[in-house]
């Protein structure tokens, strides 16, 4: 394939709009409103007893997902919308992050590249943080109410990857060039990503594979933990992106 | 370039040198097929009536089922750890990333992608092949099951992937047409077997020996074949140097 045709195919024209800096900026703002917004209001609106279940909402006491269910909540579709809405947004994202921390070099310029780890780890949490963004969208879709039994599946799939996504994308923070990520930022969001998760995601997984009375509330600890990795990343990726902005 | 010069750096150019690619190669094949045919017919004759039909392929492994376990567990334990310099040789040479701006243009990043899930999957699968061997059922330690669930996984969704990557996308190592019959088997097959597995092991749990066993065999046409491609391109290196 000639250099041009890859230039001019619909594909690569499309993947450059999505990670163009005024797009992650966009997408960064509306996920964070989004994702705030609708889980605040969700949480809100569940707090009070349910319609069905009589029992106030309590972390302690309800999963996650129960925000996405009539028995729990008279608004499930807040939930549904931020899940579906925020796994949308968070694509161009991982497309922006791959694209500057393993770049592709297209001309002389764009030489010294990256050691090849930085790419095999930048592909790999990559592919994994796509994954928990598509289960993320699909967790959306196939609330509690309508699970068809993919619920389940898709939740563990979303936590799962995001996770383990960390891990490689934690490890490529700390071995390539502090691109997005600042020093020494890099190094604590990096560690945070490689162990942090790891030891929180074992911890809270031995609750919810034994089943013991602290696995909902455990659930949330996994929850938070990730949103304290990915939330700095954010920010940090808009900042990266307004940076380029400014520049131009 | 102080990274030109460091141990591990050189370590890895020299695993991935095309002569080590060649002997690693060879030797993959004749350890895999040696001990492997000599475990299956060591356990028929000798052992107390093993077949495919009743026995899973870990039983090649139990003393239980045959006098010698350590043949399967040699096949396994070797062939996964000679393929790991396989799969570092196919992803730097298959989509190589440019290191100097005289050999640009730079692939499709798809490509990388693709590979590059690809080559994890591949290093996951020698790593589970090593971990079979030394868990073998006769020291389990609960640990057996799980590389068997990762290799089988990680082998066949690698091979969906290498086959995508060779059907859809230039490559170095399969000429046309065979690259076609060679990336759609690989992405066919696994799949059929993917699906068709595990309702089997559901829905008629009296052949869940023999499926294991069919779709062990299915993917093996394929690996071969592949490993004999790959020991082309190798051999042509060599050639050149």
């Amino acid at each position: 394939m000639k250099m041009e045709d890859i230039e001019q195919n619909w594909v690569n024209k499309m993947y450059e709009k999505l990670t163009t800096p005024k797009t992650i900026k966009i997408c960064g703002y509306t996920a964070l409103i989004l994702f705030f917004g609708l889980f605040i209001t969700a949480i809100i609106v569940a707090l009070p007893p349910g319609p069905i279940d009589l029992e106030p909402y309590t972390i302690w006491n309800n999963w996650i997902s129960d925000m996405g269910s009539y028995k729990y909540t008279p608004a499930p579709f807040l939930l549904d919308t931020m899940l579906i809405g925020t796994g949308i947004l968070l694509v161009p994202f991982h497309l922006y992050l791959e694209k500057h921390l393993a770049p592709i070099p297209r001309d002389a310029g764009d030489f010294p590249i990256p050691h090849r780890w930085t790419y095999r780890l930048t592909e790999l949490g990559f592919f994994l943080n796509c994954l928990g963004s598509f289960s993320m969208i699909c967790v959306g879709i196939f609330s509690e109410d309508r699970s068809f039994g993919l619920h389940f599946p898709f939740s563990v799939l979303l936590f799962g990857s995001f996770a383990f996504g960390a891990i490689f994308l934690g490890l490529a923070f700390m071995i390539t060039d502090p691109v997005i990520v600042p020093k020494p930022f890099n190094y604590i969001l990096g560690v945070y990503g490689v162990h942090g998760l790891f030891i929180i995601g074992g911890f809270a997984g031995y609750h919810l594979l034994w089943g013991t009375p602290l696995e909902k509330l455990m659930e949330w600890v996994i929850f938070f933990a990730l949103m304290a990795w990915m939330l700095p990343i954010s920010f940090f990726a808009m900042r990266h992106a307004e940076k380029l902005l400014n520049e131009k | 370039m102080q990274k030109d010069q460091s141990w591990i750096n050189r370590a890895y150019e020299k695993l991935i040198a095309p002569g080590t690619i060649r002997f690693c190669g060879y030797a993959a094949m004749v350890v895999f097929f040696g001990f492997g045919i000599s475990a299956i017919t060591v356990a028929v004759l000798l052992g107390p009536g093993f077949t495919i039909m009743n026995n899973w392929i870990s039983d090649l492994g139990n003393h239980n089922f045959t006098p010698v376990p350590i043949l399967f567990d040699i096949s396994f334990f070797g062939s996964g750890l000679l393929i790991i310099p396989i799969n570092l040789y196919l992803r730097k040479n298959i989509t190589p990333t440019p290191r100097i701006s005289e050999v640009l243009p730079a692939s499709p990043r798809m490509r990388y992608r693709v590979m590059g899930l690809g080559f994890f999957l591949m290093i996951i699968g020698g790593i589970s092949m090593m971990g079979l061997g030394i868990f073998s059922v006769d020291r389990d330690f609960g640990l057996h099951y799980i590389f068997a669930v990762l290799l089988t996984s990680s082998i066949n969704l690698g091979i969906i992937l290498i086959g995508l990557r060779i059907t859809i996308m230039e490559q170095p190592f399969v000429p046309k047409p065979y690259s076609y019959v060679l990336g759609v088997y690989g992405i066919v097959v696994p799949t059929i077997f993917g699906v068709v597995t595990p309702i089997i092991f559901i829905v008629l749990p009296q052949f869940q020996k023999l499926m294991e066993w069919t779709s062990y065999l299915s993917t093996l046409p394929w690996m071969v074949t592949w490993n004999l491609f790959i020991l082309r391109h190798a051999e042509t290196q060599v050639k050149r140097a």
